[in-house]
């Protein structure tokens, strides 16, 4: 039941009906067993999975709180213990078969006649996202930043909340527990905030996500046959895609969480205006950079400790991240090609110094760092590096510009005339997207009256209703970052 | 609140009308080059090709101007059925036009399918009860459901009307009297030898062969000269044995009528100069088959005349 069904539509209102009509106290307990229920829309195994490491990990926070002042050793080994299972099981679900896969290749390097076989495992879904909730909720009692929660039905709705289960954000503790405990009523700016963004986050993957996906599937699935022109404009719609499906994800996830009075911080801010890498990595997808970035590099010494040891930091973060994104070597050299253009690039606050023409050195800055950003998913899409390797190839050596190039290009979203209708609905849909991005993050929305931004909310909100209905692409993909 | 309900629902209303202009008038925007309004606006056809894109592809417009008295028309849809080439023609007659000769596409992968829409074109050009009838049809005989009529009556054509303007325009450019006059290349044996059978199918379909019969007594009763035609496929595909079964199957149910196959119209189909892919046929091909349709057509007359 992922959240583009219409079983989904009817789980939510069902939820919403029963949600409201309950008196207040018992809200926590509607949002846990819908939170089970949809777990079990899954699978009942995914389900029991997320029961046990919640109710393990719950034990644990208590275990840790009744120690850290008292025996600080105890406390630590029970972190460590939990941190070390949540990790292992992570492993063995995620990462085993990459493990055994990557064997097999050394192996068969060294000619031997053996090969491990691979294990059969069904998938967990959102496990990547519980299991660091879980993390951050443990190091965050353990560091004495909060105190463990003793009711589990709260801490399992922070752990399982339906509407973060699939593909994020993966929120801090504190926040989103104390919202459980004490507010679970009707906010009108809550309500509103999340029909503009369950407007605006439905627009982006059902409109352009979904249409971008038919042609970069395509390419990506026969690069063989395609045109240098073909594989770059599928390069930059990958780009275009991944964006509207995991930000659209987000925005749903946010506006969902809202139409139960729960706010939820933001995964997003504009990534693709980013001037630098650097800047993008705080635009995108920021729940896991700050949680990468205060579990992992801040614990290692951050930038404290010298120049040679921040660039090892920083490289490690982004492999953490490269191989949190998938279990494959591609991910990894996404993670590390990442992270060395951030070892490169410059703090954005010193770009922001720069005078005379900014916007001019803004906007080569802005698609310098898309054309970076679009370089590194070509190896975070492809199957293999071969499939990579062979798309920039074409990119480089056999893009020509033509008439009759364009054509074909546009050709591969339906094979017939219609394609144009496709490209260039997409091209004005992308167009309208950014646009609005723009204003929000530099132009006359940045810092305009609320009057003014409420007014443009409620034009794009029945804008993005329009988009749906009638270029809505429903049913055809999953969400990217759910496989995650 | 009330503002933000208020913008949900105005959206909703606009979609609402942008599917209710599309689906009622839509097929009234002017398009003089291709598909059926085109047809429509012609009033007089003499002789009408009706088809799939194999006529499209395989039928040379400016051919049949030079080599056949009167007005010809190529109304071609992706796909196209014979339950969909019987609306069609019923349309026309709604609308009055004049049809002296028809030329209708044999094509056997649509004929053994189910009634189902491959190009949404059909559905823009069809006025509503056109639209109703077919829709009818993918209920009756194909167990449409909800998104079938989603996508039917929603979402079909809204990229098309959005691009209109830039649509008609390269319809014009592209199209005359609903004929491709691109210059489109042929392939070589090397691709064609390699490219893939659609391969088998259980038969034709019970539907299509009762819009074929449908489509004979129509152009009976309208005093129509009908004429079957087969556009020759690739060798590779056509020497099939499933595919020459399939065709025999088809040529059955209008063993009666006038029908210019494929083998009896001089044309080289071993020639990969002469095709795009297995079905669909070059610039070059499509002039020399014209030419040659037209002899075979001539033919089939002066045989009638005999009879």
């Amino acid at each position: 039941m992922t959240f583009d069904t219409i079983r989904f539509c009817v789980f939510l209102s069902a939820m919403l009906l029963i949600y409201y009509c309950s008196p207040e106290k018992i809200r926590k307990y509607v949002i846990f067993v819908g939170n089970i229920l949809f777990y079990i829309s899954f699978d009942l195994k995914v389900a029991v999975m997320a029961v046990f490491t919640t109710a393990i990990t719950y034990y644990s926070g208590l275990q840790i709180e009744k120690n850290k002042y008292k025996n600080k050793k105890t406390a630590f080994c029970w972190l460590t213990a939990t941190v070390a299972a949540i990790i292992l099981v992570l492993g063995i679900f995620k990462y085993l078969n990459f493990f055994v896969e990557t064997i097999n290749i050394v192996l068969k390097w060294f000619h031997a006649n053996t090969s491990m076989p691979l294990v059969q495992l069904f998938a967990v879904i959102g496990i990547s996202y519980y299991s660091l909730k879980a993390i951050s909720y443990l190091v965050e009692v353990y560091k004495g930043n909060m105190e463990a929660e003793r009711n589990f039905i709260s801490y399992g709705d922070y752990i399982l909340f339906f509407p973060q289960i699939v593909a994020g954000p993966i929120d801090k503790p504190e926040s989103l527990i104390s919202q459980i405990n004490t507010s679970l009523h009707y906010k009108e700016d809550l309500m509103k905030k999340a029909v503009v963004l369950l407007a605006s986050g439905y627009m982006k993957k059902l409109v352009i996500a979904n249409l971008a996906a038919g042609y970069v599937n395509t390419v990506y699935g026969n690069t063989v046959s395609q045109t240098g022109l073909t594989c770059l404009f599928a390069a930059f719609l990958y780009s275009i895609q991944i964006y509207c499906d995991f930000s659209g994800y987000s925005d749903i996830s946010i506006g969902l969480a809202a139409m139960f009075g729960i706010q939820v911080r933001n995964n997003f801010d504009c990534p693709y205006l980013s001037v630098n890498i650097k800047d993008f990595w705080r635009r995108w997808h920021i729940s896991l950079s700050s949680f990468l970035r205060d579990y992992i590099y801040i614990p290692l010494g951050g930038s404290r400790k010298g120049e040679i040891k921040k660039i090892r930091n920083v490289l490690v973060i982004f492999l953490a991240s490269g191989l949190w994104h998938g279990a494959a070597w591609t991910f990894v050299f996404w993670g590390l090609y990442h992270g060395i253009l951030n070892c490169l690039s410059k703090n954005v606050e010193n770009i922001e110094r720069l005078k005379g023409f900014l916007w001019i050195k803004r906007m080569v800055r802005v698609l310098g760092t898309f054309i970076l950003v679009t370089l590194g998913w070509i190896f975070f899409r492809a199957e293999s590096f071969g499939k990579a390797f062979e798309i920039i190839r074409k990119i480089v050596f056999e893009t020509s510009v033509s008439i009759g190039a364009i054509q074909e290009t546009i050709l591969v979203f339906t094979g017939d005339s219609m394609s144009l209708a496709y490209f260039l609905t997409l091209v004005i849909m992308v167009f309208l997207l950014f646009f609005r991005e723009y204003r929000y993050t530099y132009g006359g929305l940045k810092d305009a009256e609320e009057n003014k931004r409420e007014k443009e909310a409620l034009f794009w909100t029945g804008f993005c209703v329009f988009a749906i209905l009638c270029f809505g692409n429903f049913g055809t993909q999953g969400f990217i970052y759910a496989n995650f | 609140m009330k503002r933000y309900i208020r913008a949900v629902v105005a959206g909703m209303l606009v979609a609402l009308l942008f599917c209710m202009v599309k689906n009622f008038i839509g097929h009234k925007f002017p398009n003089s080059s291709y598909g059926m309004q085109a047809a429509i606006g012609m009033e007089e056809i003499d002789h009408l090709f009706i088809g799939s894109s194999l006529f499209r592809q395989g039928i040379d417009i400016l051919t049949l101007e030079e080599h056949m008295e009167g007005k010809s028309y190529i109304m071609s849809y992706n796909g196209n059925q014979p339950v969909q080439i019987l609306e069609e023609m019923r349309m026309l007659l709604r609308n009055d036009v004049k049809i002296e000769n028809a030329y209708v596409d044999l094509y056997v992968y649509s004929a053994a399918l189910r009634p189902a829409i491959s190009d949404t074109k059909l559905i823009w050009d069809l006025d509503f009860s056109g639209k109703v009838t077919i829709y009818k049809d993918m209920v009756t005989y194909s167990e449409a459901g909800f998104p079938e009529f989603f996508d039917f009556f929603i979402k079909s054509n809204n990229e098309y009307m959005v691009m209109y303007p830039v649509f008609y325009s390269i319809l014009q450019s592209e199209f005359y009297k609903g004929g491709n006059i691109r210059e489109t290349i042929g392939s070589t044996s090397e691709i064609l030898d390699n490219l893939g059978t659609p391969g088998d199918r259980a038969g034709i379909d019970p539907v299509q062969k009762k819009a074929l019969r449908e489509i004979v007594k129509l152009c009976k009763e309208e005093n129509i000269n009908l004429y079957f035609v087969e556009v020759p496929k690739y060798y590779t595909l056509a020497e099939t044995d499933y595919y020459i079964r399939l065709r025999s199957e088809l040529e059955s149910i209008v063993s009666d009528c006038k029908y210019a196959k494929a083998e009896e119209v001089v044309f080289d189909n071993e020639n990969p100069a002469y095709y795009q892919d297995l079905f669909h046929l070059s610039a070059e091909g499509r002039r020399t088959y014209t030419k040659n349709l037209i002899n075979r057509i001539e033919e089939i007359k002066a045989e009638e005349v005999v009879k």
